[in-house]
């Protein structure tokens, strides 16, 4: 045995606590030296250190999933305005306002819808998500549950607006990273055109000609990837008759 | 330290995109409160944040909140950034004491479980979050490991950390960053033995 792979052997204890990080790749110079001299004349280390680079490939797979920020962002920079601005009230410290919102506010309600839509699922289930949304929404509005802060809830629609669409107008949420050209070519697809929009919450109104209904439209366009949220413009029950456009 | 200031929009130079920033800079951008910077200091952190505060705490509800209290707390303190450390370690320490924060201010039995979601929205089980939750079974592994214990899993795998810079992030010595590691090694293969290779064929002399 030569000196050097003798020296080697003493460092084992030393060593050993190390190969997470020779695993990972993060170590250099001398300390990477050391451990790649052990872990030659080390059969025990050897071992280890392949349990550990199993284990790093395990753990550095993350599930791919379309992300999008925006709307957490927007939401961020909502609070850091409203707190720069000298007209906003005084400032409910973050804790207590995390406790209200804990109990159930459309808030809270909004952030998870945030999240699902991070998760991007499958279109065709746009429209349940949000269905699902809004009868929570209405269940913790008139349900005797406190609802903290609920003038900062979000709807696509603007209720008072309601009176300009038809049952041919269509509210649709396009992903963050769509292109102008893209929303074009959707809305040619369905030989629409773009009525109003994007809203503040990025909702855009199209109306669809009086040869398509609604239900053809809105079908294509929740098949499509580009197209987060398709909903009629007007609320499915009290449809104003003749409104066709 | 940078200075902040209330510099917006005179800048004579062309800019180049965010994306090819370096974090630092995007940082002292911020502090000149310019909002484009932060979007994409944002944007480049959030899945990593995502991931690493999933990691920790394991509450799927609480994540976008806490992402977004880091960040608030970026945007407010830009200024008192030590441009000599890395942004990562000082964001990813700033998320370990949100995540740490968030877990000690929850009830017990507070917390939305996949399962959960998927009574209160149809269709939720064929979204990502089962992948992240169900299907990843290191999670099973990750249930079984102490807070402190996650985080360095976490960030020494996933994130590729030296345990100098874990130890920056978690505020400790780094021994004890070793020690903690040590521990949540022994716990894994406790679990999943079938992982330890039955010889040394997993590993190649030269790969590092």
């Amino acid at each position: 045995m030569n000196t050097q792979s003798s020296s080697a052997y003493l460092d084992h204890d030393e060593i050993w606590l190390l190969i997470p990080w020779y695993a990972n790749g993060s170590l250099s110079g001398s300390e990477h030296d050391r451990v790649k001299a052990h872990v030659q004349v080390c059969l025990m280390c050897r071992r280890e250190f392949s349990y550990q680079l199993m284990l790093a490939k395990q753990l550095e797979h993350t599930p791919r999933m379309e992300i999008s920020s925006k709307p957490s962002f927007e939401r961020l920079m909502s609070r850091i305005n409203e707190e720069d601005s000298p007209q906003t009230e005084p400032m409910i410290k973050p804790r207590t306002k995390r406790r209200e919102q804990r109990q159930g506010n459309p808030q809270g309600l909004a952030r998870l819808k945030g999240l699902l839509i991070y998760f991007t699922p499958p279109k065709h289930l746009a429209a349940a998500f949000a269905t699902a949304l809004l009868a929570i929404a209405i269940v913790l509005q008139f349900g005797g549950i406190p609802t903290y802060g609920i003038k900062d809830y979000h709807t696509v629609a603007n209720p008072h607006e309601l009176d300009r669409f038809s049952t041919q107008d269509l509210r649709v949420v396009f992903a963050d990273q769509v292109t102008d050209q893209e929303i074009s070519a959707l809305i040619g697809s369905i030989q629409g055109r773009k009525l109003d929009g994007p809203n503040r919450v990025g909702a855009i109104t199209i109306r669809i000609p009086d040869s398509m209904t609604a239900d053809q439209a809105l079908s294509q366009l929740r098949d499509s990837k580009l197209v987060i949220f398709a909903e009629p413009a007007l609320p499915q029950s009290g449809k104003p008759n003749g409104g066709g456009g | 330290m940078f200075n902040r200031s209330k510099n917006l929009g005179t800048r004579q130079m062309p800019k180049p995109a965010t994306s090819e920033i370096s974090d630092n800079v995007l940082i002292q951008r911020i502090c000149e409160s310019d909002t484009e910077a932060f979007e994409a200091l944002y944007k480049r952190y959030y899945p990593k944040l995502f991931q690493f505060i999933f990691r920790v705490t394991r509450h799927l509800d609480q994540i976008e909140e806490i992402i977004n209290d880091v960040m608030y707390v970026v945007w407010r303190r830009a200024s008192s950034f030590q441009p000599e450390t890395k942004a990562s370690t000082w964001i990813f320490g700033i998320a370990y004491k949100k995540s740490l924060k968030s877990l000690s201010e929850r009830q017990p039995g507070e917390h939305l479980e996949l399962d959960d979601a998927a009574d209160l929205i149809p269709g939720v089980e064929d979204s990502g979050l089962q992948n992240l939750e169900l299907e990843d079974w290191i999670s099973v592994a990750f249930s079984k490991l102490s807070t402190d214990q996650r985080a360095v899993l976490e960030l020494t795998y996933h994130q590729g950390l030296h345990y100098h810079e874990i130890a920056k992030i978690m505020d400790c010595p780094e021994n004890t960053v070793k020690t903690r590691m040590f521990s949540a090694r022994k716990k894994i293969k406790a679990l999943f033995p079938e992982f330890l290779p039955e010889s040394n064929t997993g590993y190649r002399g030269n790969t590092l």
